[in-house]
């Protein structure tokens, strides 16, 4: 067998997507809000407010307000004690450790 | 004079070169000691370095094995770009090279390739994945010769050895080493969002993924996923990695 027919290839394609339908929830895009305050040196997600940096893991300041970490809801960042737009300086409820 | 002294600094550093360290200037303290602190300074954070990209390599030899084989490797690759965190990318290569460390612990060099793509996918650019909404406004007459891409931050690792299962590991698996049937297993890393995931594979699904990366249609990437793995199902293949996030949005419509 060289290859799947184009029949069975636009049958399958149909049933993928008839199947992402019923299951529209993506578990891969979970972390979805920016949560700013949070994120420990080194260990903030993509980018910063301040365009200091550029991506993950290149922040130098514990807890800075310029850098967020992917949390699941705006709920949760709260109960970390972040914010979900960027703030100057360091976040007042965290310690630097 | 300068690329002389810059020479010379670098063969006394990474290169132990003893020599060298007495062609630099005296400062009035012995240099071969100010030199020493500079290049166990050096090594210490190359390790320090090396030991965040690869956690699970180093907790399984152990700290002072992983010190053994960093600086060995620090010494014959060192840094060649000046960001740290592009540093380690041959470490995988270096350890199958190493007899000693394979012969005792063969699957090393594969767990070190998963480490390393997780480290490449969470350092890799962003880019927006494809999603079942994406082809949702297609035609079905051009299903079939629908071209899907990886997203750029998917690695694709299939090793002899359960790196699935040893990746994250705290100590080996009990019984060690594991029987033949489930030795091997498949690993696919991505990170279509934030968060990196690490997936184990059905034989099928991995060498459909393989033909896709290597520039197959969707045709002949199925029947390669049907070679390899009997139960392999093109439609909850494609579900499952359209709801995972495996695919570039950038998808493709051959020509009929």
């Amino acid at each position: 067998m060289k290859s799947v027919n184009a029949l069975t290839v636009a049958a399958a394609v149909a049933g993928a997507l008839s199947l992402a339908a019923v299951t529209s929830a993506t578990p891969a895009m979970a972390a979805k809000t920016k949560c700013y305050g949070i994120a420990k040196a080194g260990q903030n997600d993509c980018g910063n407010a301040a365009g200091t940096h550029s991506c993950a893991g290149q922040s130098k300041v514990s807890y800075s307000g310029d850098d967020w970490k992917g949390v699941a809801s705006a709920a949760a960042c709260t109960e970390m004690g972040g914010q979900t737009k960027p703030f100057k300086g360091m976040n007042p409820k965290k310690k630097s450790s | 004079m300068l690329p002389d002294l810059q020479t010379a600094f670098c063969a006394g550093t990474v290169g132990r070169d003893t020599a060298a360290v007495a062609a630099l200037a005296d400062g009035g303290m012995e240099n071969g000691h100010r030199f020493g602190i500079y290049r166990n300074n050096i090594f210490q954070s190359l390790t320090g370095v090396l030991a965040a990209a690869f956690p699970t390599v180093s907790k399984l030899v152990g700290d002072e094995n992983f010190a053994v084989l960093a600086h060995r490797f620090i010494a014959a690759h060192p840094p060649q770009r000046p960001s740290l965190y592009a540093y380690g990318g041959n470490f995988a290569a270096f350890l199958a090279g190493f007899a000693p460390a394979v012969e005792e612990l063969p699957f090393l060099p594969d767990l070190a390739q998963v480490e390393w793509a997780v480290n490449e996918a969470y350092f890799e650019a962003d880019a927006e994945p494809l999603v079942a909404d994406h082809l949702a406004g297609l035609a079905p007459e051009t299903y079939a010769r629908l071209r899907l891409h990886l997203h750029p931050t998917v690695r694709l690792i299939g090793s002899d050895w359960p790196v699935w299962d040893l990746w994250g590991a705290e100590a080996l698996p009990d019984p060690w080493p594991p029987g033949e049937q489930e030795g091997a297993q498949r690993v696919l890393v991505r990170r279509p969002e934030s968060k990196v995931d690490v997936v184990m594979l059905t034989p099928g699904d991995f060498a459909f993924l393989g033909a896709l990366a290597a520039g197959d249609a969707l045709g002949e990437a199925a029947a390669a996923g049907a070679a390899a793995g009997p139960d392999f199902d093109l439609a909850t293949c494609l579900a499952g990695h359209l709801a995972g996030g495996t695919f570039h949005s950038g998808y493709t419509i051959d020509a009929s």
